[in-house]
């Protein structure tokens, strides 16, 4: 058993000063106002009468004290806020977070992939991680662990508020959180492992004991908020095996969906699930050891996409840039620490190609500020926040303005900055005078959202790709518990998670009903 | 003052009439059941040897020839003897209760030295303090001696009544005004009053704080007289029981005085004194 409350030293500390309070109280209670009376043979006829002829009246004072004390125990074991371990306790999480530089593109008008994954993050450590704490692990060039499971779940809500994007765009970071991932799952097997992340996993190394307990949710889709977390597979006493599916879901609207059980493929029992927004439920099916191995889940979203544990991990399609060999440092850190972009050696192959415009310096006299054009950005607000604090130095190599060129950026004079060629595929010639050392645009926070624009001609996804982002973005890979029903075995049996610290108040305030109830019946005192 | 003009006056039309019938023959104020020397004549009785001469009726002699002496209504001077317990116990819960019983009693003796008997201070607990008084015009020494008699101490009244019994003579009356509460049994009290009979009528003042006491909660009871202590929580329940216990000892205690042939009258010591005075004596008359 874990505590999550107060210290045990401390609840040591309050039980003492409550016990001694407590019989203190009842010793002054006890020293009663004496009063003379003539004889005392007829109050000794009272008491035996009334009190003393029963066990009760003899445990009077005793029992008292023994109920009050019993209540205050109870009282501190709540404030203890106690968690069976082992099989009994709710199921340790890892979420394991990037904060490389791609997570602070923008997903939407609002917010950024980190801010979507922080909420995703938040939503289920009050959702599925119940009173414990979840270990929390943030990945920029290394992995950073901000909060153990055996924190107080306010702590790790605390350091997820904290997280920030980094400039880091690639290392070893996801890698170790992996590691370190895969290290808790062997100490506790039962330990659930959820990634958010806009990387792919593609091509991540996930050893085998790591992947039944993974699950990645891709923050840079615009996923409906569906997810399918690592199921479990419980050996039950009569031989069978309980098979629990977790759905969660993020959605702001209700969904509803079909749980599919496949044996070796084809649909066998099919559950019909409702889920409320920000939900997250458990589904228990029950199969033979013989049926175990072949087992794997579908969830058929109605009006959504798919989501089958058996398909291979999602590879996420990626926009081809091709950039000039002589491309500035910073471009270049820009394309690659985004996921969705992929360099590629030939113009042929990209799907945008990016050319510098080496024009001669006009030179200005001074700063001068960055226009972003509404071709680039229609939304007049959102254009404005990225102008901000973008300003070139004193010497601008405008872009060679042509009849079929799409101005994107510009000088306040209306010297092209930026402009997009229609032709095939597109190509967006970029001034160099933005990634001078005297400009400022480069070193923006805001830089690497408006070179996302620049190399995304479209602006937003396009309507026919709709199925492809529908690909599952969530997966879980069932092979190793189904196909070795032994490994499962290893498994400690779960219970549905009771609040003890809820239950314990419960049972105080029972007693303490009982207690009026004896007092007020004269049992007590 | 116990007792003031107005309530003296109250108490100067009572009557005493002595149960007693006295054996020795004396001159006294009240007419005896017995014939003997008095003043009154009674009857001729014929003589026998060893009358007094001097009251053989001559003249009889002269008529029929035979002897005959003349008797008398005897009459006696009644001696009561009035037990007064002023223990600790009396004293605990009322604290007017002390006071009552002098009242009580100053009005008894008044009484009674009014209808010309002897009263004997009988202050239970301090035999010092004795005293005796005969005649009416002793009455106001006798209510100082009342207001001045202490409170507190330990009922002996067992031990002073079987006193009284071997000390005093048989015409001697016994007026005792007590709660009856001492360290014996029930039949501690009583079991000394069977020689006594009719001599003897006991009164227990009882007021309102004994019957009824307003006690409530943790309490340590602590014996007035013995220091006997006893931890309860006072509660309704246990108000009823005690009273039940009171009233079971009492009642008790009424019908072992009434089978000795003695008399138990209770009076309430919250009543106003005429009030105690008339269920003393209903009629007028004192019945001691």
């Amino acid at each position: 058993m874990t505590f999550h409350g107060i210290s045990p030293a401390a609840a040591l500390a309050l039980a003492l000063g409550t016990v001694s309070v407590l019989t203190a109280a009842h010793l002054l209670h006890r020293r009663y106002r004496r009063v003379v009376v003539p004889a005392l043979r007829f109050w000794s006829a009272a008491l035996k009468k009334h009190r003393q002829d029963t066990l009760g009246g003899r445990l009077r004072h005793p029992l008292t004290w023994l109920l009050l004390c019993t209540l205050a125990g109870l009282l501190i074991f709540a404030m203890l806020q106690p968690v069976f371990s082992g099989g009994w306790g709710p199921r340790p999480w890892v979420v394991v977070v990037d904060c490389r530089a791609s997570m602070g593109l923008p997903c939407d008008a609002a917010s950024s992939r980190l801010m979507r994954a922080q909420a995703l993050a938040r939503d289920f450590l009050s959702r599925a991680a119940g009173p414990v704490g979840v270990t929390l692990i943030a990945v920029d060039r290394t992995a950073t662990v901000l909060a153990h499971a055996g924190d107080p779940k306010a702590e790790s809500l605390h350091h997820l508020a904290q997280l920030t994007c980094t400039e880091q765009t690639d290392g070893r970071g996801m890698e170790q959180a992996l590691t370190l991932a895969e290290t808790l799952v062997r100490c506790e097997p039962r330990t659930g492992v959820l990634v958010l992340t806009d990387h792919s996993p593609a091509g991540w190394d996930v050893s085998a004991s790591l992947r039944p307990c993974l699950a990645v949710l891709n923050v840079a889709e615009p996923v409906d908020n569906l997810a399918v977390l690592p199921p479990e597979v419980t050996p039950l006493a009569d031989g069978t095996y309980r098979f629990v599916v977790w759905l969660a879901h993020w959605g702001s609207e209700p969904c509803r969906a079909t749980v599919t059980v496949l044996h070796d493929g084809k649909p066998g029992e099919t559950l019909p699930v409702s889920l409320a927004p920000g939900q997250m439920r458990s589904y228990d099916f029950t199969f033979g050891a013989d049926q175990i191995a072949s087992l794997s889940v579908r969830v058929d979203r109605e009006e959504a996409y798919t989501l089958d544990n058996q398909a291979a991990p999602p590879a996420w399609q990626r926009r081809r840039v091709f950039l000039p060999e002589d491309a500035p440092p910073a471009l270049e850190a820009v394309v690659s620490a985004n996921p969705a972009h992929q360099r590629v050696t030939t113009a042929a192959q990209a799907d945008v190609c990016v050319s510098l415009a080496q024009t001669q310096a006009v030179g200005s006299g001074g700063y001068g500020s960055v226009q972003v054009t509404a071709a680039l950005c229609p939304d007049e607000d959102l254009r404005r926040a990225w102008m901000t604090d973008l300003f070139l130095g004193s010497n601008v190599s405008p872009v060679p303005e042509s009849g079929h060129a799409v101005v994107l950026l510009s000088t306040a004079d209306a010297q092209p900055l930026a402009v997009r060629f229609d032709t095939a595929p597109p190509t967006v010639t970029l001034s160099a005078s933005l990634f001078d050392e005297g400009a400022t645009f480069w070193k923006q926070p805001q830089c690497p959202v408006i070179l996302d624009a620049l190399l995304n001609p479209d602006g937003s996804r396009p309507d026919d790709a709709g199925p492809s982002y529908r690909s599952p973005t969530c997966y879980s890979d069932l092979t190793l518990s189904t196909q070795n029903p032994q490994a499962a075995r290893t498994l400690p049996p779960v219970r549905t998670h009771v609040p003890l610290a809820q239950g314990i108040l419960w049972a105080a305030l029972i007693l303490a009903l009982c207690e009026l109830v004896l007092y007020c019946r004269g049992r007590i005192v | 003052m116990l007792l003031d003009e107005h309530e003296l006056h109250g108490l100067a039309p009572l009557r005493l009439r002595p149960l007693m019938r006295p054996r020795r023959q004396s001159p006294a104020d009240f007419s005896s059941h017995d014939k003997g020397l008095g003043l009154e004549f009674a009857d001729y009785q014929l003589f026998q040897p060893g009358d007094d001469i001097r009251h053989v009726d001559w003249t009889h002699f002269h008529k029929d020839g035979r002897l005959v002496v003349r008797k008398y209504d005897q009459h006696e001077t009644v001696a009561i003897h009035l037990m007064m317990d002023l223990s600790a116990s009396m004293a605990c819960l009322d604290e007017e209760k002390p006071r009552a019983v002098k009242r009580l009693c100053a009005a008894l003796a008044f009484c009674l030295l009014h209808n010309g008997a002897k009263v004997v201070l009988h202050p239970v607990g301090h035999p010092s303090l004795r005293r005796r008084f005969s005649a009416a015009t002793q009455w106001e020494a006798c209510h100082v001696a009342i207001e001045e008699l202490p409170v507190g101490g330990v009922l002996t009244l067992v031990d002073e009544v079987r006193q009284f019994c071997y000390a005093c003579s048989r015409r001697d009356h016994l007026v005792v005004v007590s709660d009856f509460l001492t360290d014996h049994e029930d039949a501690g009290v009583t079991s000394c009053l069977a020689d006594l009979s009719h001599r003897t009528v006991l009164i227990h003042p009882a007021c309102a704080a004994e019957v009824e006491p307003a006690l409530e909660g943790g309490l340590t009871l602590v014996e007035a007289e013995s220091a006997g202590t006893a931890s309860l929580t006072v509660d309704r329940q246990v108000i009823t029981a005690y009273q039940q216990a009171y009233r079971q000892y009492y009642d008790g205690l009424r019908r072992d005085i009434e089978r000795c042939a003695c008399r138990y009258l209770e009076v309430a010591c919250d009543d106003p004194l005429h009030r105690q005075m008339e269920s003393l004596a209903p009629n007028g008359v004192l019945n001691l």
